[in-house]
């Protein structure tokens, strides 16, 4: 233990803050701080001794050994704000803010652009009452081919998908838009995949004529291709259906020139989709008394609208998953 | 949709009129047909062999320019350069729609169908065009025409098979039998020694063409085969025809059969044949009839070439189509689409002629449809349904929109996978025993990426080459 007297203090105060000036860092300060003040620091030993010492001698050294403790405090918060301003002061020359680097990079998120696109054309026709519905991923042959009038062995088959959903359930006025994947037992290229979605559309009620199928299909082409779309329909064949139709619209891409278009092939017009009166067979097997109602039903492939609304190429960019070409919609 | 390819200057000196291009389209447009591709023979044949062998086929190939025609999957009458020339003319109003006759010789030609042929192909028709001349264009057009409707509404063959012979090179009466294999044998189309039906199965199973069809009667005990009466093969329907009887550009008496697992199919294929290319007979539009005796005795007699008659209201077809015309109108407008039309009960009602070329039209709305057709879909004026409907989402769809919304603003990128993958993808991948995986296996996968129903969405995401990169999982949940 150190002997509590004047010379004692002194030199151990003068040796603490010589050594305290030379420190610099934040870890050698608590160092010297256990050193000198610690439970066990030296100055906190000479404390210590002054208990055995008389009265008189206690107070005179107690006051030098106070006045010592307090100079290390303060020579300790006074070299701890010096380490810390440098530190500061170093950090704002070092780290100085570049304001023209380029920002980092946040992770985008994107939807498909099948869903986006069946999203517009589902919102347009919900715009024009129709209720989204949803059928089930498989259908019974019987309500997939029997119930639209496709029998056995017919070609047609081959030909449209169906318009799954509700019938069975729902009485007219029915006016139903049905997204859903479709299947195809079909070779793929550039314009067939196996696997692609469709939305099909229905509308039967008392009084529902050819007109009013080219009425609602010609806003929903406006709709998704611009006011200024013209339409134009040409009779086709599906068996669920008569008349049948498929829709086409002027071609948006050329604007009429037609020459070298890649989109319209230079006819002036693209196909989007089929259509035609529901076939009245078709509707007696569903309940629905063929000589009180009428029905239109409609069918697109959402990928084809896409690649045609995007210029795509290729429709089997669309399950390839690739990041390059999804984060582009 | 079917296509035809008839080459453009036979088509317009038929027509009587040269159009350009752009007014051909027009026409079929307006006619409900479409006109695909203007191409010529050297084009096509270099499309499918390449620019080099083309060159070297280049005596075959012709640079006549060919018009590749859209036409519906129901219109057989539409399946040849006869019948569109003929449907154009009418829809023009240059000729009427003529009127197809079957006439019934004194001693008509019989064919007697066996019982066994119901263990196969239970049944045939056959008619007989007389005196019938050809040219090289109106023969080729006969033999497409016949793959056309083999293909169609035959089903590749399996629903019906036809048979052209030439009359000449037979005596009645005939036999529709059907035996076991190794008892027929004959010389086939183009080959020059006979083989047995057995031989001709695995002959054709390397045929590129033929083999197709030999499934259809591959695995049954006896095949079907047409005899005349010194037992010359006809056809072994509906693989091959016999050499003996075959037909070439000087045939004048073609005896047609078409056998067939489905009758009204049958009769629908022989009256377009017929009704096509009686044109070219000497009294043109009329085939004599063959008597068929069925094995139950009963006897038929073909073509039956029958013409119906079907009323629909003037009220029914406006309000079905949406336009508003008069009852003679509409009768003018059906009778440029071959449905000779006439106006009665003072003016309420149209009974319309339903010919035997017009195997489509079964239902007053088929006939709706013609009057859409010659009144012009585009001249229909557009309305919206006079009803209004609230419109509501199903809720599971409005989540699933709710889902996608928020997890791409997290920063996923949406991905939407096939509905099959491998085995392997659902197994292996995932570090799981196949068979613990309570997978759909496809019985027949045609490649290997395609084996299963997926039973979880990642794997078909994290084989393509993107792996580290973020992706929302796709939104179908199965």
């Amino acid at each position: 233990m150190v002997q509590a007297n004047p010379q004692n203090i002194e030199d151990l105060t003068g040796a603490a803050l010589a050594e305290l000036s030379a420190l610099n860092s934040l870890e050698a300060l608590e160092q010297w701080r256990i050193a000198y003040l610690g439970r066990r620091g030296s100055l906190t030993l000479v404390l210590r001794g002054l208990s055995g010492l008389d009265i008189e001698e206690r107070r005179r050294i107690g006051a030098l050994a106070n006045q010592a403790k307090e100079s290390l405090e303060s020579g300790l918060e006074g070299r701890t704000r010096e380490i810390n301003e440098a530190a500061l002061l170093r950090a704002a020359q070092e780290d100085r803010l570049d304001v023209t680097l380029p920002g980092r990079l946040l992770s985008e998120g994107r939807l498909h652009p099948t869903t986006q696109i069946v999203r517009e054309i589902c919102a347009a026709f919900v715009g024009m009452g129709f209720s989204v519905v949803e059928g089930p991923e498989v259908e019974w042959d019987h309500y997939n081919f029997e119930m639209l009038n496709i029998p056995k062995g017919h070609p047609a088959r081959d030909m449209w998908n169906t318009l799954r959903g509700l019938w069975k359930n729902q009485r007219p006025p029915v006016r139903v838009i049905v997204p859903g994947k479709c299947y195809r037992y079909e070779a793929t290229d550039a314009t067939h995949e196996w696997h692609f979605y469709q939305v099909e559309g229905l509308a039967v009620d008392e009084g529902i004529t050819f007109a009013n199928l080219k009425g609602t299909l010609y806003e929903f082409a406006r709709r998704l291709f611009g006011e200024e779309r013209q339409i134009r329909f040409r009779c086709d064949y599906f068996p669920f259906v008569e008349p049948g139709v498929d829709m086409s619209i002027d071609c948006f891409a050329c604007d009429g020139h037609r020459e070298g278009c890649r989109i319209c092939r230079d006819s002036g017009w693209i196909e989007i989709m089929g259509a035609g009166m529901v076939h009245p067979r078709v509707l007696a097997g569903v309940g629905y008394d063929p000589d009180k109602y009428t029905g239109f039903a409609f069918g697109m492939g959402p990928e084809r609208i896409a690649m045609l609304k995007y210029g795509i190429d290729d429709i089997r960019h669309f399950y390839a998953n690739d990041l390059r070409f999804l984060r582009q919609f | 949709m079917p296509t035809i390819a008839v080459p453009r200057d036979a088509l317009f000196e038929a027509l009587g009129k040269t159009y350009t291009d752009e007014e051909f389209d027009e026409l079929c447009f307006d006619f409900g047909i479409e006109l695909d591709e203007v191409t010529s023979e050297k084009e096509m044949l270099i499309r499918e062999m390449g620019e080099e062998k083309a060159e070297a086929n280049d005596q075959k190939a012709s640079e006549q320019v060919i018009y590749k025609i859209d036409i519906p999957a129901n219109r057989y009458d539409l399946l040849c350069m006869e019948g569109l020339v003929r449907g154009l003319l009418v829809f023009l109003r240059k000729i009427e729609a003529p009127v197809y006759k079957a006439v019934l010789p004194s001693r008509p030609h019989r064919l007697l169908v066996k019982p066994a042929t119901a263990q196969v192909r239970p049944f045939v028709v056959a008619a007989i065009l007389r005196n019938i001349a050809f040219t090289q264009a109106s023969y080729n057009s006969f033999i497409d025409l016949q793959d056309k409707l083999h293909q169609n509404i035959g089903r590749k063959r399996s629903l019906v098979a036809i048979g052209t012979h030439d009359l000449d090179t037979l005596k009645g009466p005939f036999t529709y039998e059907a035996l076991p294999p190794e008892q027929i044998k004959f010389v086939p189309l183009n080959q020059t020694r006979e083989f047995t039906a057995v031989e001709l199965m695995d002959l054709y199973s390397k045929d590129s063409h033929i083999r197709h069809y030999l499934h259809i009667i591959q695995d049954k005990p006896v095949y079907p085969v047409i005899y005349d009466k010194n037992r010359v093969v006809l056809s072994m329907p509906p693989i091959i025809n016999g050499d003996h009887s075959k037909i070439s550009l000087s045939t004048r008496n073609v005896l047609i059969e078409c056998t067939a697992t489905d009758l009204k199919k049958a009769k629908i294929v022989l009256d377009t044949l017929v009704t096509m290319f009686s044109e070219y007979c000497e009294t043109p539009y009329t085939a004599e009839c063959v008597e068929v005796v069925r094995a139950d005795g009963m006897v038929e007699k073909y073509p039956e070439l029958r013409y119906r008659n079907e009323v629909v209201t003037v009220c029914d077809i406006n309000r079905g189509v949406g336009i508003n015309e008069g009852a003679e109108s509409i009768a003018k407008l059906l009778t440029k689409m071959c449905l000779r039309s006439q106006v009665i009960e003072g003016g309420k009602s149209i009974k319309i002629e339903i010919p035997p070329t017009r195997a489509d039209v079964l239902h007053g709305c088929d006939i709706m449809e013609d009057v859409a057709i010659a009144y012009g879909f585009n001249n229909i004026t557009m309305t919206l349904p006079k009803t209004s409907c609230v419109a509501k989402q199903l809720p599971v769809n409005k989540l699933s929109d709710q889902l996608r919304e928020g997890v791409a603003q997290a920063g996923f990128t949406e991905a939407l996978t096939f509905a099959l993958c491998s085995r392997d993808d659902v197994s292996v991948r995932l570090r799981k025993e196949l068979a613990t995986i309570p997978a759909v296996h496809i019985s027949n996968p045609k490649t290997l990426e395609f084996q299963v129903a997926r039973t979880t969405l990642l794997p078909g995401v994290t084989k393509d080459d993107i792996g580290q990169q973020e992706h929302a999982p796709p939104d179908e949940a199965v």
